[in-house]
């Protein structure tokens, strides 16, 4: 009878593992943006009210929410070539729809899937900054853009932030779905790995160990960029100098 | 500055009815009133933090028709005035000096180190010259209501709002803030106030507004309208107001 669990076997293949760490981070990192961008403006239509698009992006959102990520990562993996295909008929393109490299899927399956979840967090956020200092910003004169810009983008991303890592983690959790459509990740090279030795327990624990770690520093990064934007309300009190402040020199100038 | 036939509803209610003004330069004008009347309302307009229906406000040669109101008219209108708000309304993210640097960077152009020097200026102006690298939670409500009116000193505007300025600050704090208005007042800023300080009002308001029920009920010179109101309603409003002083006698 062979062994139980080959501890050997399981440090050996870790290294291999990992090597295709860059895979995971790289679909990651491209899905975040595609995430983050959509999501802003799915918000934004929605926060302003944005006739036919704020529509699209209620119903696109809703359509999402119910979409299984695994579900959605097939639908792009046979609706893109599909589509092209039918450019193609069309317009007489030229896409070649099998040269479309494996990872593209993983873009934008996750991008499109983190952009729904980011824009509710985006817009929560956004409607929660202190209708206050808007006014303010209005009062002074500055322009809308501005006004974005300089009150209500820095304000909302403190608020977001949290939030926004949260679906970080969950984006890099999700690309270990990618290997169903080809994509070489650490997840689809455990699986390699994990076959080759006919030894699967082995390989699912450095795959999840690496998973561990990398979620564990992303919810780190995220608190320290949290913290390090909540600077100016979590300084504390000065120690005053001059505390008499000169108020009450101009009380004795008036009197 | 000059308001005329000035509407403004919310929904079905109706705020301010048809409210005619003049701000002459360089003069004071108080605007007093029951709660409800519309005084908060009305000055909000007056720097389109509220939309007004109808009316017209002329702010020197810009004049605005509320109904065809342009992006760039709102815009021009806002940095001529200043406003100063109830509730302070600094920027929580920027220190004092930085509250008041914004407007004159991202509005008026100015470089850092001008604004920089401007901002100090007017923080001594207030009287906060050694608070001015602290953050608003860092300070004590009537020193962000100063902060909040050199912010609006800074821009140099024709008029300057003032929002009911003293009316949430616990009442050891009210003293700084009326002597910082009242010193440019002295210096002859032309200011439109809001404000249920009666006493204060008397004494640096030119003009005195009565404000009721979206009108403008009487209107003439603090003096004249504590003493002798014309209208039965300026006489209860001002009777109630006073009246707490009779238990001090």
């Amino acid at each position: 009878m062979g062994k139980l669990f080959d501890f050997d076997f399981m440090v050996d293949a870790f290294p291999r593992i990992l090597r295709y760490l860059p895979v995971t981070l790289e679909i990651t990192f491209i899905a975040m943006i595609i995430g983050l961008v959509l999501g802003l403006a799915i918000a934004l239509s929605e926060i302003h009210n944005i006739p036919v698009l704020k529509q699209l992006g209620q119903g696109y959102v809703a359509f999402i929410r119910g979409t299984p990520l695994m579900v959605l990562i097939y639908l792009t993996y046979f609706g893109i070539p599909l589509m092209l295909e039918g450019l193609n008929r069309q317009f007489g393109t030229a896409f070649n729809t099998n040269s479309i490299p494996p990872l593209v899927y993983a873009f934008v399956a996750l991008g499109l899937n983190d952009a729904a979840f980011n824009s509710v967090a985006i817009r929560s956020a956004i409607e929660a900054v202190d209708k206050r200092e808007i006014e303010a910003a209005h009062s002074i004169g500055m322009t809308a853009l501005q006004t974005f810009k300089r009150v209500i983008a820095p304000q909302a991303l403190i608020i977001a932030v949290p939030n926004l890592g949260n679906q970080i983690i969950g984006l890099i959790k999700g690309t270990s779905l990618a290997f169903t459509v080809s994509v070489i990740d650490i997840m689809a090279s455990a699986r390699i790995q994990g076959s080759r030795g006919m030894r699967f327990i082995e390989v699912y624990i450095d795959v999840a160990v690496i998973y561990w770690v990398v979620c564990f520093f992303t919810g780190k990064l995220a608190l320290l960029i949290e913290r390090r934007l909540r600077r100016s309300e979590l300084t504390t009190p000065e120690e005053d100098e001059d505390p008499d402040d000169n108020i009450m020199k101009m009380y004795e100038r008036n009197i | 500055m000059q308001v005329t036939a000035l509407k403004k509803s919310f929904g079905k209610t109706v705020v301010l009815r048809g409210i005619d003004l003049t701000v002459p330069d360089g003069k004071v004008i108080a605007v007093i009133g029951p709660s409800g009347s519309g005084k908060s309302t009305f000055l909000r307009c007056l720097d389109y933090l509220e939309k007004p229906d109808s009316g017209t406000i002329a702010l020197d040669e810009l004049v605005i028709r509320a109904d065809q109101a342009h992006k760039k008219d709102v815009l021009a209108l806002r940095r001529g005035t200043a406003m100063v708000f109830q509730q302070f309304n600094l920027f929580r993210g920027r220190t004092a000096k930085e509250n008041v640097m914004e407007g004159l960077v991202q509005v008026k152009r100015l470089s850092e180190k001008e604004a920089g020097e401007a901002a100090e200026h007017y923080l001594n102006e207030v009287g906060l010259a050694n608070r001015m690298n602290y953050y608003p939670r860092q300070l004590s409500g009537g020193q962000q209501q100063r902060v909040g009116i050199a912010r609006a000193l800074a821009l140099e505007p024709k008029v300057i709002l003032l929002d009911e300025p003293t009316s949430a600050l616990d009442p050891e704090m009210i003293g700084e803030v009326l002597v910082v208005v009242g010193k440019q007042a002295k210096q002859g800023k032309t200011m439109l106030i809001v404000s249920h300080e009666m006493d204060f009002v008397r004494e640096i308001a030119d003009e005195v507004v009565f404000l009721d029920n979206g009108l403008v009920l009487e209107q003439g010179p603090p003096r004249d309208l504590f003493i002798n109101p014309a209208h039965e309603r300026t006489r209860q409003f001002l009777a109630r107001v006073f009246q707490s002083f009779d238990y001090v006698i």
